[in-house]
């Protein structure tokens, strides 16, 4: 390390460091006009931004940032991004700070999926920026102002594995504690430390009146000094303009006290003068060091919550495996995404806390597929994952670009796994999930397993895993073929808790395997377990009697506060138990469909798509396939419908809702249908007419071009859909490899038009013969030709006319 | 307090007319998301104004004939933003100032309506349509709000937003950095030029001093909004 590192880092932990305070507010008393890149000054005014620099050396900063802030070649001309990051630095260095911050803020586009920027662009982007600040002398990297957690995390990566600089972060919050994105100091303390950054904090958006809680917050959970800039108040507006009007004296009132609290680094934002710096230097110079008291916990996160493992008992959802689940395995195969979401949200609405995933399958790329899962899975579903594979690329693949901290599942005590697994675990963070198995297998004793459990332990703490971020799985046995087995489990269970003081995970249902009514075992295992000391069974939260024991059990924990959820729970009958069913099983669906009637008589299933009953299509359509083929089905009941829908549309008297409602209604009865067709027996079918949809590059809306896909798919076309903005590389790479002969492109902006010309031309100069139609919202015929398309789409009904006639 | 969004508007977004028949269910659904869409949104807004002049020159461009055409633009005094486009420079005639007014629902809508596309197609278009209608309404309390601080005496008229008429989309980098957007109200820009989250509004009026029946275009009266919303409304980030 060098000197001027560890100087750095002893301040930090022993001590305190003074930032300088706002670049852009001085530059704008100073002439730069509102709006324009500040970093051009450093080329165009060198010696304003100089001598600002010197007066916050004067005032008594210790540490000066560089005139930085977006110097990324996202928002200056890509040659124009290190020879300014060179002339700030030097800058900086004339002020003779004592340590010079290379100032790294957000990029300013938002990251996929929400936004358009990849997680790789974004590290290349921040790679760039590091990389020349530590050619050309900076000190630290301090990266600030981040809304984004996973732009933080790719930030923070891109400065660690590319520098060997100290850095510092800082995120900033809304009134309502979260970043824009949505994430809470919590999360973003724990994701962020993790991953291995020197400090930790906030800056910007509110006065240090609002960020007070807010710094707290940071405080409880930080392991690595914190930071905190805020800036000059709430600002006001007059005469139209945005002014701010907090003294020095008042904002290092509060400083002083978040101080006291513990915070080592401070400084100030937008706002702020020379003058704040000089009386927070005032107050340093005089203030003793508050070491807080380090608390150190389990957790795990997604970007928008934390789940804390160290008391309680938590859910792991174990529903995203394909393991004997062939309707999942299915949709993987086919990457339908959203039945795999649908799973999650349906663990996530029982009551899972965590939901494990796993894509492992032998003919899937798992590293690309536990990627793109769990990517999609955490842009819809807020709960933190587990991410499950035997596969250590996979596992890094997924962890690398995983929003938060995830539970990676799993280790063990073999010297292989544990030389391949606990780098990745190290490097990202997360809690790593140890079996209590080695190359002799699963000991049969308890103290056999403590001892590979312990060896797990020892071994991350050597790589740097702190014991709070290990959890240990004891491994269940089933009871039908290793009976004395079961005791073991828990007896480790007792073990490690108490020997260790580390949590503890089980795959619940494995004791249960080969016996009848599986749920009573399963069930009274868990309490079992619990009261030798688990934390998070692995379990399916749709087993309602299995579930309705851990209501009980968090009672007994006092983890359920008051029995309010019980209570609760209870009130609504979700504890009743029919008299003679087994204990737990779910009360069986009740037949809607037959209730469904007209005054005519009931609804048959043709009349169910066309009023748009999507409720009653699946099991009027399972209660149809026990006469009737799928096929028959089809013709007699679907086909019929759709033609008398699709009219009614076309001729104007529905509206778009309505078909959507239809269309809703047949999605769910094909679902039962394919779910038949799975079933094996059922004759080779002759392979559907294939269409590829795709949003164009540059364009985020779908919503168009999923009402065209669930009506095209109404129709028993398969649809190869990329989603959203697609690269236009990767249209014809599918055209091609999928052999695609009709493609639909969707744009709604006329800045993404462009991309939908690109994306055309580029398919037909591949060579490829293939037809195109578009659609979207500034798109009319006149597009139409001036893109190169062969067929205009002015609504979902359009297209199945157009496919119809291409594929006669 | 919900703001009250206008059913009819949300109905027209969605592709209504009159002579088709609205189911119940459909009606029901409707009012659920315009309810709900109050519920998920996170709504902020951010304004400034500023003194402009007008650039007769600003840049000029050849057409076909090869004949040389200028185009004007606004400049907006004391930032690097100019509106180009006679219909920015026609939109301005006879103001004082120009008002510059962002609006969003934030990230939290986005959310929601990837999650029903997935689970609900049906509601995820209605919820955006309804989207659509709620960040309107809530430009429309902004306007009030601006009022509101310049006093009396002062009338905006409609609001105008970039890639519109020709005033390019272009311009919304230079629009968003001068009120310093990005961090107020946590909007991001694609390289095409799409805000995200995507239920947000970029717009400038003029602010005029002169009778009001010489101002146009005429702001178009905004029903259900009124100035008593601004104190249980408070969405305005300075």
């Amino acid at each position: 390390m060098s000197n001027v590192k560890a100087e750095i880092l002893k301040s930090a932990q022993t001590g305190h460091l003074l930032f300088d305070g706002a670049m852009g507010t001085q530059l704008q008393a100073r002439g730069l006009p509102v709006g324009e890149q500040s970093e051009y000054f450093n080329m165009s005014h060198p010696e304003v931004v100089q001598a600002i620099h010197t007066e916050y050396v004067a005032a008594g900063a210790d540490v000066i940032t560089t005139n930085t802030f977006q110097t990324n070649r996202r928002k200056l001309p890509a040659a124009e991004v290190v020879p300014i990051i060179a002339k700030a630095i030097e800058l900086a260095q004339a002020a003779h700070p004592k340590y010079v911050a290379y100032d790294m803020g957000p990029i300013g586009e938002l990251m996929a999926p929400m936004g358009t920027l990849s997680f790789n662009d974004a590290y290349d982007v921040f790679a760039e920026q590091a990389i020349a600040a530590a050619e050309h002398g900076a000190d630290l990297i301090l990266i600030e102002t981040m809304a984004d957690l996973l732009e933080t995390k790719a930030a923070v990566l891109a400065v660690k594995e590319n520098t060997t600089l100290p850095v510092f972060a800082t995120l900033t919050y809304q009134a309502d504690g979260r970043t824009f994105v949505g994430t809470d100091p919590q999360t973003a303390t724990l994701t962020i430390q993790a991953l291995g950054v020197d400090a930790i904090g906030l800056n910007c958006s509110l006065g240090p009146e609002q960020l007070l809680p807010l710094v707290d917050d940071i405080l409880q959970y930080a392991t690595v000094p914190v930071m905190v800039q805020p800036n000059a108040g709430l600002p006001d507006i007059e005469d139209g303009q945005t002014v701010y009007h907090l003294t020095a004296a008042e904002f290092t009132k509060y400083l002083k006290i978040m101080l006291a609290h513990g915070v080592s680094i401070i400084g100030s934002c937008c706002g702020s003068t020379p003058e704040f710096t000089k009386s927070l230097r005032a107050v340093l110079n005089t203030q003793s060091k508050v070491t807080p008291q380090i608390k150190r916990h389990t957790a795990v996160t997604s970007s928008l919550q934390t789940v804390i493992l160290d008391d309680g008992v938590h859910v792991i959802g174990e529903r995203i495996n394909p393991t004997g689940k062939k309707k999942l395995k299915a949709a993987l195969r086919e990457q339908d995404l959203g039945y795999i979401i649908k799973e999650a949200l349906a663990q996530k609405d029982a009551g899972a806390d965590i939901l494990d995933v796993n894509v492992g399958l032998p003919e899937l790329d798992e590293p690309k597929i536990l990627l793109q899962v769990s990517q999609e899975l955490q842009n819809i579903v807020p709960l933190p994952l587990q991410l499950d594979s035997a596969d250590p690329v996979a596992l890094e693949a997924a962890a690398r670009q995983y929003n938060g901290l995830p539970l990676i599942n799993s280790v063990n005590g073999k010297a292989e796994s544990l030389a391949e697994i606990l780098p990745i675990a190290k490097k990202y963070g997360g809690v790593i999930l140890g079996l209590a198995l080695d190359e002799d297998g699963i000991p049969d004793t308890a103290a056999g397993r403590l001892a590979i459990a312990k060896r797990i332990v020892e071994t991350a703490g050597e790589y740097g895993i702190p014991k709070e971020s290990v959890m240990i799985d004891p491994l269940v046995l089933t009871a039908s073929a290793q009976q004395a087995q079961v005791q073991v489990t828990l007896d480790t269970i007792k073990l490690v808790t108490a020997q260790l003081g580390v949590k503890t995970v089980i795959g619940l249902s494995n004791v249960s395997f080969g016996l009848p009514n599986r749920e009573l075992l399963n069930s009274t295992f868990l309490a079992a377990a619990v009261g030798a000391g688990l934390a998070a069974p692995i379990m399916n939260p749709l087993a309602k009697g299995t579930m309705n024991t851990l209501a009980a059990l968090k009672v007994f924990k006092n983890q359920d506060t008051n029995s309010a959820n019980y209570i609760e729970q209870a009130q609504q009958g979700k504890f009743t138990v029919t008299a003679g069913s087994p204990v737990g099983q779910a009360p069986t669906a009740k037949s809607t469909a037959t209730t469904a009637q007209t005054a005519e008589g009931p609804l048959d299933l043709k009349q169910m798509i066309i009023a748009g009953r999507k409720e009653l299509t699946a099991a009027e359509t399972k209660r149809q396939l026990a006469e009737l083929t799928p096929l028959e089905v089809v013709n007699q009941f679907f086909v019929p419908a759709l033609d008398i829908v699709g009219a009614q549309f076309e001729k104007g008297e529905l509206f778009l809702p309505q078909l959507m409602q239809s269309a809703e209604a047949v999605k769910n009865a094909q679902v039962v249908l394919k779910a038949a067709l799975l079933q094996g027996d059922a004759p080779a079918q002759v392979a559907p007419e294939k269409i590829l949809l795709a949003t164009v590059a540059g364009d985020i809306h779908d919503i168009g071009k999923n009402i065209v896909r669930m009506v095209l798919e109404n129709y028993g076309y398969q649809i190869v859909d990329l989603g959203k903005d697609v690269p236009i590389a990767t249209v014809v790479a599918t055209v091609r490899e999928q052999n695609i002969k009709l493609v639909g492109l969707s744009a709604l902006m006329t800045t993404t038009v462009r991309n939908m010309q690109a994306t055309i031309t580029a398919v037909r100069a591949a060579g490829l013969d293939v037809k195109f139609m578009v659609g979207g919202a500034v798109l009319n015929e006149e597009y139409t030709t001036l893109v190169g398309a062969d067929y205009y789409a002015p609504d979902a009904m359009a297209s199945v006319k157009i496919a119809q006639a291409f594929f006669k | 307090m919900d703001l009250p969004l206008d059913k009819a508007e949300v109905l027209r977004y969605l592709g209504y007319r009159r002579k088709q028949t609205l189911t119940a269910e459909l009606a029901t659904l409707v009012d659920e998301v315009m309810l709900e869409i109050q519920q998920v949104a996170n709504p902020r807004y951010h304004f400034q104004i500023f003194d402009f002049e007008i650039i007769p020159e600003y840049d000029a461009t050849t057409d076909d004939a090869g004949n040389r055409l200028a185009r004007p633009a606004v400049h907006v005094l004391g930032t690097s933003l100019y509106l180009s486009g006679t219909d920015a420079v026609d939109h301005l005639i006879g103001a004082d100032k120009i008002v510059l007014m962002v609006a969003t629902l934030g990230i939290e809508v986005e959310r929601q309506t990837r999650l029903y596309e997935v689970t609900d197609m049906t509601r995820a278009l209605m919820f955006d349509a309804s989207a659509v209608e709620y960040i309107e309404k809530i430009m429309d309390l902004q306007e009030f709000d601006v009022l509101a601080h310049v006093g009396p005496g002062l009338t905006l008229n409609r609001r105008f937003s970039p890639g519109y008429g020709n005033v390019p989309l272009d311009v919304q980098p230079e629009f968003l950095a001068t009120l310093g957007i990005n961090q107020k109200l946590g909007i991001n820009l694609t390289e095409t030029m799409l805000m995200v989250p995507r239920k947000s509004v970029t717009a400038f009026s003029g602010l005029f001093s002169s009778e009001p029946k010489e101002i146009r275009p005429k702001r178009r009266p905004p029903v259900g909004i009124s100035a008593d919303l601004l104190a249980t409304h408070k969405w305005r980030i300075n």
